[in-house]
């Protein structure tokens, strides 16, 4: 039987699953994912988890729970930098010891160590993640060199224009409905950490409810990273935190752009490096007048009324701007 | 006549109003929610149709607030706005340059940016209920004095108390420390006041372009000693408008006219809506894990309506 290698649904899952899933069943592995978040996995992290900390690193321990008696080893690396010059947040690299710490009794963790913010991904760290399954360093680089042209295809469709949550169905080979074919009025980007905005629980299903609302979602992982460093050029000071500056980045750049009509910026309460960036956001979304701009603050609350108050007030904001701005133009054209 | 009727359905109170073509402010009702939005929008239905004159036919309904939903299905809106949308829509009819508009109600409360009468940004108060109603209500309570009269009562002080604001746990225990140490009730009061409007500027109109003309309204605009504590904060006249306690539902109104320009006619189901007999139920659906909590409307006794659910299988009724 195949060694079960368990991935939580919950953090960098939401940008890197398709890399490991197809790294690990490359070598043979069979891969299990964590269900989606529920109410039930929330709270069952909740009653693990000793001190307070953001939403998301309270949700991978409920996901934990759920994978360990399905699973042999679960994937949980030692994330410090998966950029060059950039560092996630210290959580990340603590996460397996606060785990184990916290309960003993997990299956083993697999907690490659990556730190490539000089030298980029090492040839050690690929190898490390895949010596309990094959231990020809050849092969291990062959799956490695598979996963990366997975990955990249993966990135490639979400450029097309679907979420990073759609590309992850279709790469389950779910039926993705074609953009093209969609109703949407409104252009709204829609930045934050993707594992909080792209987990439903958390988002409080942003996406679904904007689709409703008629809009066109655009995130950060459709523009080139070139793009992003373009639109923090002007900082005084390089963001070194890796989904900081994407969000950032993609930020300016949707808001100088004129493509979108508003731009929702989602925060953890309790993050830190979120509630330093939404002033940066905040002030450079003040000085513009044509994009619409609201930051939410999601935390533990189930109730939908709050969000859903906020965001049919900013969307029927957005269509009244608009027919105004129509109607000007018009009062002018004559 | 031709009138068009808002209905706002908030978590505090429940306000009507009913307008005619030029946006006249016709009859209006304000009564509490007490929990029950189907009741108390049924009540002021009743009430409502009792104070209009013989003759008059509603060709439009809209419905806000946080009940907006359920009520919309209730009366048969032509329209389901955000109460934000409602109260813009409202205060820049009333006050045509209105910049900025402050709306304090029940459980939050809302700063609105208006430039040439179109809605720019806006923010509800985050994760803090400080400087709302309920909260002014319990203190009010807790010092004697009728919610009626603390406005005036705070207008008499001649130096206000100095309570901390940023949250209503510590402005609670600040306030009866206050008071134990001899500060008179007077100047409590209007601490209380001067803190909460300083909570407001710095949590719901944080980095917000407040300029005037600035229109308060919502419940709480009733208080004189929160307008005087605004005016004396920002530098300038804070407006009251005379249907302050109803602006949500006279905007309402005013979508629910705009909306009929375009849909010609309406889905309003009468008066009669208040002698039917709804009833809401909710469940929990178990077909997966997430366990929503599905509601369920019902008309004698017939399912109308439902929701709650995430995936959007109980949205749909069968026929």
């Amino acid at each position: 039987m195949a060694i079960r290698v368990g991935i939580p649904r919950a953090l960098l899952y939401y940008r890197f699953y398709p890399l490991w899933k197809t790294f690990f069943t490359e070598l043979g592995a069979e891969v299990i994912v964590s269900e989606p978040t529920t109410q039930e996995i929330f709270r069952k992290g909740l009653k693990k988890f000793i001190g307070d900390t953001c939403l998301p690193m309270k949700l991978v321990f409920g996901h934990v729970i759920t994978l360990a008696d399905k699973v042999d080893y679960l994937f949980i690396p030692r994330l410090v930098s998966i950029e060059k010059d950039t560092y996630l947040c210290p959580h990340f690299a603590g996460l397996p010891d606060v785990l184990r710490a916290i309960m003993p009794d997990l299956p083993p963790i697999l907690d490659t160590y990556f730190n490539v913010r000089k030298k980029g991904v090492t040839m050690r760290s690929i190898y490390e993640a895949g010596k309990r399954f094959d231990k020809n360093p050849r092969r291990i680089y062959l799956a490695y060199q598979k996963a990366q042209e997975v990955y990249k295809k993966f990135l490639e469709r979400i450029r097309d224009g679907i979420t990073p949550q759609e590309a992850i169905q279709a790469f389950d080979g779910e039926e993705v409905p074609p953009v093209k074919e969609r109703k949407e009025r409104l252009n709204i980007a829609l930045v934050g950490n993707p594992y909080t905005v792209y987990d439903p629980f958390s988002s409080l299903n942003i996406i679904q409810k904007l689709r409703k609302l008629e809009a066109r979602i655009y995130t950060s992982e459709m523009i080139p990273d070139e793009t992003i460093e373009e639109g923090i050029r002007a900082l005084s000071k390089r963001i070194y935190w890796t989904f900081g500056k994407e969000t950032v980045g993609a930020a300016f750049h949707y808001l100088d752009s004129k493509e979108i009509d508003g731009l929702i910026y989602i925060i953890s309460f309790e993050c830190g490096p979120d509630s330093l960036l939404k002033e940066i956001v905040d002030d450079k979304a003040r000085k513009n007048k044509k994009v619409a701009y609201m930051s939410l603050v999601i935390d533990e609350h189930t109730g939908e009324t709050g969000i859903d108050t906020r965001l049919d007030a900013f969307v029927e904001m957005i269509k009244r701007r608009r027919r105004s701005k129509k109607m000007e133009g018009e009062k002018n054209g004559k | 006549m031709d009138t068009y009727l808002g209905i706002d359905v908030g978590s505090i109170s429940t306000n009507l109003a009913v307008i005619n073509e030029e946006r006249k402010v016709l009859v209006w009702e304000y009564l509490l929610t007490g929990g029950k939005p189907i009741e108390a929008v049924q009540k002021g239905l009743k009430e409502i149709e009792n104070k209009l004159p013989s003759g008059t036919e509603i060709k439009g309904v809209s419905s806000t607030g946080s009940a907006r939903h359920l009520t919309g299905i209730l009366v048969g809106a032509d329209t389901v706005k955000s109460e934000i949308i409602a109260h813009a829509v409202a205060a820049s009819h009333l006050i045509p340059e209105v910049k900025t508009i402050f709306e304090i109600g029940g459980q939050d409360s809302k700063i609105i940016i208006v430039r040439d009468g179109v809605v720019v940004d806006f923010a509800m108060n985050t994760i803090c209920a400080a400087g709302t109603g309920s909260f002014l209500d319990h203190q009010a309570q807790r010092l004697g004095v009728p919610i009626e009269e603390f406005g005036d009562l705070a207008l008499q002080a001649k130096a206000p108390t100095r309570i901390a604001g940023r949250c209503t746990v510590f402005a609670e225990s600040d306030m009866i420390h206050k008071q134990q140490t001899g500060h008179v009730t007077e100047n409590i009061v209007a601490g209380l006041c001067q803190a909460l409007v300083r909570n407001y500027l710095n949590n719901v109109g944080k980095g917000k372009e407040i300029l005037p003309p600035t229109v308060f309204q919502g419940g709480v605009a009733a208080n004189k000693g929160m307008k005087t504590a605004f005016e004396e904060e920002l530098g300038y006249e804070v407006i009251v408008p005379e249907y302050y306690h109803v602006m949500g539902a006279i905007g309402a109104a005013m979508l629910a006219q705009e909306t009929i320009v375009e849909t010609k006619k309406t889905k309003f189901k009468g008066f009669e809506v208040s002698e039917v007999d709804y009833k809401t139920r909710s469940f929990e659906c178990t077909g997966c894990p997430n366990l929503c909590e599905v509601i369920e409307v019902l008309m004698n006794g017939e399912v109308i309506s439902r929701w709650g659910d995430r995936c959007g299988k109980w949205e749909v009724l069968e026929k």
